[in-house]
C-alpha cells in the first residue's frame, strides 16, 4: 500500500490505536531478531500474577509509542510555531520512540535495580557496629543505557536503521546524552512523554481496570509548540492533562503497586541481590557480563524465560534455605502474606508521616519478632514503594518553589498555553486547576511481608496481630 | 532510606556537601558534584541526561528530596553505615575537586568541568580541542571561552580523569 509519499507502507493493527503505519525501513527494523525479543518481555513484569490478562509485551508498547509519535510528529507540522522539523528529524523522532525500551532487561525494571535492593537484614537496627556498603563493582546498567548498546552493537538493527552512524544518533535521542537537538529529546522525556501517554491506557485495558483510560485523542490534538520551543498543551485541554496526571496515580495505586503484584516483585528482587551475592548461581555476575551478553547471539534468549530459569535454578537448590523460599515463593505462586501497611497522602513539610512512623517501628522491632516466632529474618520483607507523585516535579514543591525553579528544572512540569499567550505555563502555575492543590504531595505507603512457608493461618494471624499496632 | 540513597547521603558528606536544596545553585552543585564523582567510579547508580546547565539526573533529584524530607535528614540512619574501601579511595583521589566550594564562582567552575567531561565522554566532542568544546557550549548558552576550557580541561587531567 503506498504512504503519503509514495513509498511502500506496512500497516500493524494495534488494540489500543488502531492501524499502525510504517515505512519499509521502519518495517524492517521491527523484523530484525533484536527487536522481535521485545515480544518476550512482559511489559508489567509480575502483573500477570494478579491481573491474568496483563501479559501484553514491550513489543506491543514500543508500537504503541512509535504511532502516539508518529502522530504527534504529524500533529506539529501543522501546530507549530517554533523551528520546523526535518523530514531527517521526523524520521529520527519515529525511530527513537520505536526503540525507546529496546534495552530492557527480562521482566521489564525488575532486574535493572538489584544492586540497589536493601536486605532485610540490612534494613532492620542491630548492634553498635556500622553496617558497610557493598563494594564497588560494576553495576547492571539501566536499560537506557543497554539500549545505546544494542543499538551499536548488534548487527541486524544497526543496518536496519541504516548504519553506525544512525544507530548512534537515534541511540543519543531515546537516553538523551547528546547536546544538540534539545527540543527532540523533550519530546520524548517531557512530563506528557508518548511513553506514559501509551502505557497508561495498554496497561488499564490488559489488566481490566478503568483507572488509565485518559483522552489520547483529545490530548495529542491539543499539543503545540511555543515559537521558543516549548512543549505545551492548550488551555482547553487542562482537564485532559489533569486526568492523565491523575490516572497515573491511581494505576500506581490499583495495579503497578497492587500488594500482590508488588510483592511478588519485591520478592524477586530479594531473591536476585541474594542470588548474585552468593555467586553460585548463574545469574550474570556484574555489569560487564550484561553488556558482553546483549552484544552477542545470547541477547535472544535474554528475555523472561531467562528469568524464569533462575528462579527455577534457586527453587531446586540446596545450601540458603531464605534463596530457596523466595524462590518457591514465585514459582509456585504461593503470595507472601501483608502484614500490616501504612498509606496516606503526605507533604514534605510534615517529617513523621504514618509511614516514616511504621518504617522505624519495623526496624526497630522486627529482628526481635522474626527470632520470637522462629522465622528467619530474611522471609520478612519490607515494602516501601517510591511515593506516588501526581505531578513529576510539582509534588515534591511547594507552589511558591514551582514558580523558582530554573528552566532545567521547570521541564519536566507540564505546560499548559493560556488563551492569547504565545509561550505555555507551568500547569502548576494555573490556580485553578487542582494539581496545583496537589502540589508538594506524594502517596506514601509502606508495607510489611512475610514468605510464610506454609505457616498454619493461625501462625501467621499471630505475628499480624503483633505487628498491625506498628502501623496504628 | 535504600541503599542508593544511604551511598548517596555519605559520598556527600565525605566530601563535605551535604544535601541543600535552598537554592537552585545548591541544587545545580549537588547535580554536577554527583555526576563528578560518579566519573571518578563512585557508582551511586544515577542516570544523566543532557540538560540546559549541563549533565543532570532526574532521579537524584527525586532521592535528594526525599532525603531532605526525613526528620533530620537521615542523619541517624546514615549514622549507622560507612562506605566500602574502594568508594572512599576513589572519592580521596577528587576531593580536591570540591575544596573551592567557599569561593564565589564555584557554581561556574563546577558546571564547566561537569558539562566539559559529560561532552568528552559522550564523544561529541573532542578532549584536545578546547575551542572545539567552548563553542559546542556556547551553542548551549553557556558563555565559556577556550581558555577557561583548557583551565577545566588540566583540571580534570589533575584529578586523573580518562579520556576515551
Amino acid at each position: 500500500m503506498p504512504s503519503r509519499n509514495g513509498a511502500k507502507r506496512r500497516i500493524v493493527i494495534d488494540n489500543i490505536h488502531g492501524d499502525i503505519e510504517l515505512t519499509e525501513m521502519e518495517w524492517q527494523v521491527v523484523n530484525t531478531a533484536t527487536f522481535q525479543r521485545l515480544r518476550s518481555l512482559k511489559q508489567l513484569g509480575m502483573g500477570h500474577l494478579v491481573y491474568p490478562n496483563a501479559t501484553h509485551t514491550r513489543f506491543a508498547h514500543s508500537l504503541g509509542v512509535f504511532k502516539i509519535m508518529s502522530r504527534i510528529v504529524d500533529r506539529l507540522k501543522i501546530n507549530h510555531e517554533g523551528p520546523t522539523l526535518s523530514e531527517e528529524d521526523q524520521t529520527n523522532l519515529r525511530l527513537a520512540a520505536l526503540l525507546h525500551d529496546i534495552g530492557h532487561y527480562p521482566y521489564s525494571h525488575l532486574m535493572e535495580r538489584v544492586d540497589w535492593v536493601n536486605l532485610t537484614e540490612e534494613v532492620v537496627d542491630g548492634g553498635t557496629e556500622k553496617k558497610k556498603l557493598p563494594p564497588e563493582g560494576a553495576k547492571y546498567p539501566d536499560h537506557e543505557t543497554l539500549g545505546r548498546h544494542i543499538l551499536e552493537n548488534q548487527k541486524d538493527i544497526r543496518e536496519a536503521i541504516g548504519g553506525a552512524e544512525k544507530a548512534k544518533i537515534v541511540g543519543e535521542l531515546f537516553s538523551r546524552t547528546t547536546a544538540t537537538d534539545q527540543q527532540l529529546s523533550k519530546l520524548i522525556h517531557s512530563s506528557l512523554d508518548m511513553d506514559r501517554l501509551d502505557y497508561l491506557l495498554r496497561d488499564s485495558r490488559a489488566a481490566g481496570v478503568p483507572y488509565g483510560e485518559i483522552d489520547l485523542n483529545y490530548i495529542l490534538n491539543n499539543i503545540r509548540i511555543s515559537p521558543s520551543g516549548v512543549l505545551g498543551v492548550e488551555g482547553k485541554a487542562l482537564a485532559a492533562a489533569e486526568h492523565f496526571l491523575l490516572a497515573r496515580q491511581f494505576m500506581h495505586r490499583s495495579v503497578y503497586y497492587h500488594k500482590t503484584t508488588y510483592a511478588f516483585e519485591e520478592v524477586c528482587r530479594q531473591l536476585l541481590r541474594r542470588m548474585k551475592d552468593s555467586g553460585k548461581f548463574s545469574i550474570l555476575k556484574d555489569g560487564d557480563e550484561v553488556l558482553r551478553r546483549v552484544s552477542g547471539v545470547q541477547l535472544a534468549t535474554f528475555n523472561d524465560s531467562y528469568l524464569d530459569n533462575l528462579i527455577q535454578e534457586a527453587a531446586h537448590s540446596e545450601g540458603d534455605e531464605t534463596i530457596k523460599a523466595l524462590a518457591t515463593c514465585i514459582a509456585s505462586r504461593r503470595p507472601p502474606k501483608l502484614l500490616a501497611e501504612a498509606s496516606g497522602l503526605q507533604s514534605r513539610a510534615n517529617k513523621h508521616t504514618k509511614c516514616a512512623f511504621f518504617l522505624e517501628k519495623c526496624k526497630d522491632k522486627l529482628a526481635a519478632l522474626a527470632s520470637k516466632h522462629g522465622v528467619p529474618l530474611g522471609l520478612f520483607f519490607l515494602g516501601g514503594p517510591k511515593p506516588i507523585k501526581v505531578e513529576e516535579r510539582g509534588s515534591l514543591l511547594t507552589p511558591d518553589e514551582a514558580r523558582n525553579l530554573e528552566p532545567e528544572e521547570r521541564e519536566e512540569i507540564i505546560k499548559i498555553f493560556k488563551v492569547d499567550q504565545e509561550e505555555p505555563i507551568s500547569i502548576l502555575g494555573i490556580s485553578d486547576s487542582m494539581i496545583s492543590l496537589l502540589s508538594n504531595h506524594t502517596f506514601g505507603i509502606q508495607r510489611l511481608y512475610l514468605v510464610d512457608q506454609g505457616m498454619s493461618e493461625r501462625s501467621v494471624n499471630d505475628i499480624r496481630s503483633e505487628v498491625r499496632s506498628w502501623a496504628e | 532510606m535504600n541503599l542508593q540513597q544511604t551511598k548517596l547521603g555519605l559520598v556527600l558528606e565525605s566530601v563535605n556537601l551535604p544535601i541543600n536544596l535552598n537554592t537552585f545553585n545548591d541544587r545545580l552543585i549537588l547535580q554536577k558534584a554527583v555526576y563528578l564523582l560518579q566519573e571518578a567510579g563512585v557508582d551511586m547508580g544515577y542516570r544523566f541526561r543532557w540538560y540546559l546547565r549541563g549533565p543532570y539526573s532526574s532521579g537524584l533529584t527525586e532521592d535528594a528530596f526525599s532525603i531532605d524530607a526525613l526528620p533530620d535528614k537521615g542523619q541517624q540512619e546514615l549514622a549507622k553505615w560507612e562506605l566500602d574501601e574502594s568508594s572512599l579511595e576513589r572519592i580521596n583521589r577528587v576531593r580536591g575537586l570540591f575544596s573551592r566550594k567557599q569561593q564565589n564562582q564555584f557554581t561556574r567552575y563546577v558546571e564547566l568541568i561537569a558539562s566539559t567531561l559529560f561532552l568528552i565522554k559522550t564523544r561529541q566532542v573532542l578532549p584536545d580541542n578546547p575551542e572545539g568544546i567552548s563553542k559546542v557550549l556556547k551553542e548551549n548558552n553557556k558563555p565559556y571561552e577556550a581558555d577557561e576550557v583548557s583551565e577545566a580541561l588540566e583540571e580534570l587531567k589533575k584529578f586523573g580523569y580518562a579520556f576515551p
